[in-house]
């Protein structure tokens, strides 16, 4: 068939030949140009970063969520965009009066050295940098903020704490899923520490670039009615009733170029900050490949990136039932109609093991007969697989394929599976009552 | 080694499915393949009782299959359609020549109806015409915005109830990742329906929605059907090109990967907030159209007026241009 197919004319905005360039910054019209974006576009330093300041304020400013005093936690990973974030906070808080940032920030940096070698003196470095700042801020263990509920203070099982977190990642083989699995987890600490900080805002750092990235992803994962809660500007967190949580997100209309001038411009250092994807190739994982992909695609059209975010822009998820994954928060995406994808690969397994057979039974036997097939032949793990079952119900279409890799259930965050048994008591207690209710 | 097939039916396994890794014999995995694409017609409604469905029909690999496979669950489950072949002409040289003679052999094999519409019948141009005229850099576009009115055109013609397209579930997926590299959401919402309906056009079903292209090949490789595989021998476009590629890598990572991209096409929506392009019909040839005039109708405009890059890029570009034209709606086309 013809590259074309029958979905119309296709137009992208190509790359131009490199026009000569004006030296002098577009905005004074005096100085010479320090950085030049989008190609075209020169600036001097002193404009600069104004802009980017200006960017970071629009944004935050835009969403109209943060009130005076509200306190406010601010994630810091080390990495660049995180450094500048913190930079622009601080500066926000220096301003004159009508300009100021109003908000209390509480900075908080998760040490995750103990699934990635980070050098030696990296905590000491972070801690010397937040003091520099002079804004109250946290240092935490990852695993202490996930299984210990002293993990603001001192964690005093903190050995036990970090086996649990290196054994789910070691149980996890597939890169893609083991990353995956990362970013859920890593969400849920932030989550678990703003609620132990009495913060009703979160600040992350992500660019544009890293979005769209998650955005395409995300796609490639199944997380497609996520795409909202993963890069939107503010993202309620539906579940937390009492007090709404909400993530914001305000250098997401920067470039990745305009965040590393305004890191040098302000000599801001970074750190190191790994992921499972650190120095791994690019055909190992889904998320490494689409990183590529992207990159790649961005050198040839320059548009690239900022189409993909606003695509982003403009799609939410599909919801019929304000049902949450118990792993992820995202929308629960598995209660899909006969005609799906979701549907469609079940019944590819079914016919796959029942030949023949598949035409006398009906489509309806399918459920029974996948769980009759996941059960082990008289093996001891009954229970166990019982209760991966029962959390397997409250998982969203993509986070099921993480939990169906893990062997036990035992070294998931105790929040994880007591909201899950909480879901599960009231969906019997609906079941009961359903005929009655009017 | 021997691998026994894994419905227990006792034969050996003489493949794996790309789809879901199972060891097949040849036979269930025949099953298999038809099973679910009558699961796919079923659960979709696709088709109703006494219906005449025309298969877009270009004698490559999908429509092939698609014919053979219709045909068979048609017989066998008693759908009680009508089916004919539909198949446009470009009028592509040493292309279209050879693939066409491969839906004449489609014809005689499944006995089936065939209407042949030609791009010089229905534009008065052929697609060689045509690229001596723009080159080869943009013709694809002329190609594809031709091919969706001609099908069109031609199931009125025959007046059908549904055409029936071979787009597989690799295509699906490749469109969700075009449309939103492209940002295209208007697209992005439609392309993963089983069943497209448009005001005033007659509707498309996509049976093969859920079918891997891997399997497509396979099943026609075991059947032994006779298809034309050269791919269009004009370049294809470089950023599908891209996406296609893209997909193929994560096929390889993950062979859900396909599904999995499709799942999140389905469980996307669009914002209320955002403005959706209109979709009302041409002024000059009555077919669905987003703008005044249709873009078959714009391209066709460049061709006749000797300016063939009217209406390649941008449609306010075009509409600027063609309005600068003198009186263009005193034009015959
Ligand atoms: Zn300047
Ligand atoms: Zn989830
Ligand atoms: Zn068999
Ligand atoms: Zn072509
Ligand atoms: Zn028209």
């Amino acid at each position: 068939m013809c590259s074309v197919n029958d979905e119309g004319a296709e137009s992208f905005e190509e790359l131009k030949p490199d026009e000569p360039l004006e030296l002098k910054c577009r905005k004074c019209l005096t100085e010479d140009g320090n950085v030049i974006l989008r190609k075209k576009d020169v600036y001097c330093k002193t404009c600069f970063i104004p802009m980017v300041t200006h960017k970071f304020r629009a944004t935050l400013g835009k969403s109209k969520l943060v009130n005076k005093g509200e306190r406010v936690l601010v994630c810091v990973s080390g990495s660049q965009s995180s450094v500048s974030l913190l930079h622009l906070v601080w500066t926000g808080l220096q301003q004159s009066t009508y300009k100021r940032l109003t908000f209390d920030p509480v900075i908080v940096y998760i040490d995750e050295s103990i699934l990635f070698k980070y050098p030696q003196n990296q905590q000491n470095k972070i801690q010397e940098l937040f003091e520099k700042y002079g804004l109250s801020y946290h240092i935490v263990l990852f695993a202490s903020v996930l299984y210990s509920n002293n993990c603001l203070i001192e964690d005093t099982n903190i050995d036990q704490h970090n086996n649990k977190l290196k054994n789910i990642f070691k149980n996890i083989s597939d890169l893609t899923l083991k990353e995956d699995m990362l970013m859920k987890l890593r969400k849920h600490a932030i989550t678990k520490l703003a609620k132990l900080l009495e913060c009703t805002r979160i600040i992350t750092a992500e660019n544009e670039h890293k979005l769209s990235i998650r955005l395409l992803s995300n796609v490639a994962l199944g997380r497609g009615s996520q795409i909202g809660l993963d890069i939107g500007l503010a993202v309620n967190d539906k579940t937390n009733s009492k007090k709404s949580l909400i993530t914001i997100r305000p250098l997401r209309d920067l470039s990745a170029k305009e965040i590393s001038y305004y890191a040098l411009f302000n000599k801001l250092e970074d750190y190191v900050h790994s992921n499972f994807l650190t120095a791994t190739n690019e055909d190992e994982s889904i998320q490494k490949t689409t990183e590529q992909f992207i990159n790649n695609l961005q050198v040839e059209f320059p548009s690239t990136v900022s189409t993909i975010f606003r695509t982003g822009e403009k799609i939410s998820e599909k919801t019929s039932r304000t049902a949450y994954c118990s792993m992820c928060q995202g929308i629960m995406d598995i209660e899909m109609p006969p005609s799906s994808a979701m549907e469609a690969t079940k019944y590819s397994k079914y016919v796959s093991l029942m030949g023949l057979k598949a035409l006398e039974l009906s489509l309806n036997n399918i459920d029974n007969k996948e769980s009759d097939l996941k059960r082990c032949n008289g093996c001891y793990c009954k229970n166990n697989q019982n209760s991966k079952e029962e959390l397997l119900k409250n998982l969203c279409y993509a986070c099921r394929h993480i939990i169906q890799n893990l062997e036990s259930l035992d070294d998931l965050p105790e929040e994880i599976l007591k909201k899950n048994s909480e879901k599960l008591q009231f969906q019997k207690m609906e079941e009961q009552i359903k005929d009655f209710l009017l | 080694m021997t691998i026994l097939c894994s419905t227990k039916c006792g034969r050996n396994a003489v493949l794996k499915r790309p789809k879901t890794g199972d060891t097949l014999c040849k036979e269930c995995f025949f099953w298999a393949f038809e099973l679910e694409i009558h699961s796919t017609i079923i659960n979709g409604k696709l088709f109703k009782k006494g219906d005449v469905i025309a298969i877009a029909a270009s004698g490559g690999k999908d429509s092939t299959v698609l014919a053979q496979v219709l045909k068979t669950l048609n017989e066998r489950y008693n759908y009680g359609l009508k089916l004919v072949l539909l198949s446009i002409d470009e009028g592509i040289t040493g292309y279209r020549d050879d693939s066409l003679k491969t839906v004449l052999e489609n014809k005689d094999e499944y006995q089936m109806p065939l209407k042949i519409l030609s791009y010089q019948q229905l534009y008065g141009w052929s697609m060689d015409k045509i690229v001596a005229e723009v080159g080869r850099k943009n013709n694809c576009t002329f190609c594809g915005v031709f091919r969706r009115q001609a099908l069109d055109r031609g199931a009125m013609l025959l007046n059908v109830d549904c055409i029936a397209t071979g787009h597989n579930a690799d295509d699906i997926a490749e469109t969700v990742l075009m449309n939103i590299l492209r940002g295209d959401v208007a697209r992005l919402q439609r392309c993963v329906n089983i069943i497209t309906t448009t005001e005033g056009a007659i509707p498309r079903c996509k049976p093969l929605k859920y079918t891997y292209e891997k399997e497509i090949v396979m099943y026609a490789y075991f059947k032994k059907l006779n298809y034309f595989s050269t791919e269009c021998i004009f370049a294809p476009n470089a950023y599908r090109g891209h996406a296609r590629t893209f997909l193929k890598d994560l096929e390889r990572l993950k062979p859900s990967s396909i599904m999995d991209i499709i799942h999140s096409g389905e469980t996307m929506c669009i914002k209320e907030n955002v403005k959706m392009p209109e979709r009302g019909v041409c002024t000059k040839c009555g077919f669905v159209s987003s703008q005044d005039i249709c873009k078959a109708c714009m391209l066709l405009e460049g061709l006749n007026r000797g300016l063939p890059k009217l209406g390649i890029g941008k449609s306010s570009k075009a509409n600027k241009a063609l309005a600068s034209l003198s009186n263009p709606k005193s034009l015959n086309f």
